[in-house]
């Protein structure tokens, strides 16, 4: 894992995704770099090296686009759901490009679920974009995402075949 | 260093990355603020040349942060004209004080009494009542005088702590000592129906016509001077005893309309 490529490669995102990617919104809809770029690295990279990256990125969503001010909620979302979808790729294969788009999608959802949960904890108020965030950006990032993935993974050198699926009873 | 990386186990892993983002999530929002701050400072110099039609719908952490602080702002700012429209009727409320007493104090011969301005909380429906809101804290006391429009309009008849109730010289058990005109003949005008008052016991020698003034008579301790109470409305030989008058008065100022009255703070009565 080349890090400091992987560190410009997620500042790079979070500057573009507070700038340059609002002018690609759809009716307020952007697409979300970061989740992009948590799918690609979950599915491509050891899944030791997925963990730490999916909590890095989780890191560079709440800098650039906290929710309710708060830092914290997205970290563990991105973690946790990165790692879990390190896990599952180890055992089902996301490699054709239809297959990440609904996995951007399904993951996507699923961390802004958490997100809005955790931030429950401790904001007394929820962004109230919370339906686009749920559904509308995830699916306006799992229609981009497939094909960001090949300058990603050319910046990265990593193959786009990806990481080989674990044998079963191999260690 | 990778073999030691290596050695750590993926759960291992996982419960520290987890750990920390537990810890920044219930960290103070005040160091996490910073961290915020920190990158929109390190993002700023990248993005400030960029059009400004590029950030359209887009709010940038800083800007956040500045609306956040606008919020703020605009919060203490809406408190502080709620604080200066107070102190504008404060002061609105002061300068009526100032303008009345002053009008008081336009008279020389009561430079030395003292007075003390009341508003009028409430006038009875028959008009010879009226409720200041001075009280005993005050120092308002039974017996004192009390002036509206610079005449006396009563005598204070209650007290409480905050409030005391004033007997308009209109009240029908209303007494207060009078002098006529510029005669220094001493009567007791006492209160009747209708918004009026009598001066019984006055000599039909004494020419008494209609508009002659009467007045408060000066009474030492309590009203230091003769002042104006009310005018002579109708004077007219007693049908029932020729040789006196049948001296009908009124006040010469209009109760109704009081919204603030002055007390004369002389010693109460013993």
């Amino acid at each position: 894992m080349r890090w400091f490529r992987f560190a410009v490669l997620v500042f790079a995102a979070t500057i573009l995704q507070t700038s340059l990617v609002g002018m690609i919104s759809f009716r307020g809809v952007r697409p979300d770099l970061l989740l992009i770029l948590l799918v690609f690295f979950a599915i491509s990279i050891d899944p030791r090296d997925a963990i730490v990256a999916s909590f890095a990125i989780g890191f560079a969503a709440d800098l650039s686009n906290p929710i309710g001010d708060l830092m914290g909620p997205q970290i563990i979302s991105f973690g946790v759901f990165g790692t879990l979808l390190s896990d599952v790729h180890s055992i089902i294969s996301i490699q054709r490009i239809s297959h990440q788009a609904i996995t951007i999608l399904i993951v996507g959802a699923l961390t802004a679920l958490l997100s809005y949960l955790l931030t429950l904890f401790r904001a007394e108020q929820v962004t109230a974009h919370f339906a686009q965030q749920l559904l509308w950006q995830p699916l306006y990032s799992a229609i981009l995402g497939p094909f960001l993935s090949f300058p990603v993974a050319w910046w990265m050198r990593i193959s786009r075949k990806g990481r080989k699926r674990r044998r079963p009873g191999r260690r | 260093m990778t073999q030691r990386w290596t050695r750590v186990s993926r759960r291992m892993l996982f419960t520290w990355c987890l750990l920390g983002g537990l810890i920044v999530m219930f960290a103070p929002s005040s160091l996490t603020g910073k961290l915020q701050l920190a990158y929109t400072y390190v993002r700023w110099p990248l993005v400030a040349g960029r059009s400004p039609s590029l950030a359209g719908g887009i709010v940038s952490p800083l800007q956040a942060i500045r609306n956040t602080g606008t919020e703020k702002a605009a919060t203490e700012h809406q408190r502080l004209m709620n604080h200066i429209s107070n102190l504008e009727s404060q002061l609105k409320e002061a300068r009526q004080e100032i303008d009345q007493l002053g009008r008081v104090r336009a008279v020389p011969q009561w430079d030395h009494m003292t007075f003390l301005r009341a508003d009028v909380t409430l006038i009875s429906q028959t008009q010879d009542v009226l409720f200041i809101n001075r009280g005993q804290k005050d120092g308002v006391a039974v017996g004192q005088y009390v002036m509206g429009d610079l005449s006396v309009i009563g005598i204070v008849s209650n007290v409480w702590t905050r409030t005391a109730k004033v007997k308009l010289l209109t009240d029908l058990t209303s007494k207060i000592p009078v002098t006529i005109g510029e005669s220094d003949l001493p009567r007791v005008m006492e209160g009747r129906p209708g918004n009026v008052a009598k001066v019984p016991l006055v000599s039909a020698s004494y020419a008494v016509t209609k508009g002659t003034k009467v007045y408060a008579k000066k009474m030492p301790g309590l009203l230091d001077v003769p002042i104006v109470a009310a005018e002579v409305k109708e004077s007219r030989i007693d049908p029932e005893n020729p040789s006196l008058l049948d001296i009908t008065v009124r006040p010469v100022c209009e109760i109704t309309a009081l919204t603030s009255v002055v007390v004369i703070m002389s010693a109460p009565q013993p």
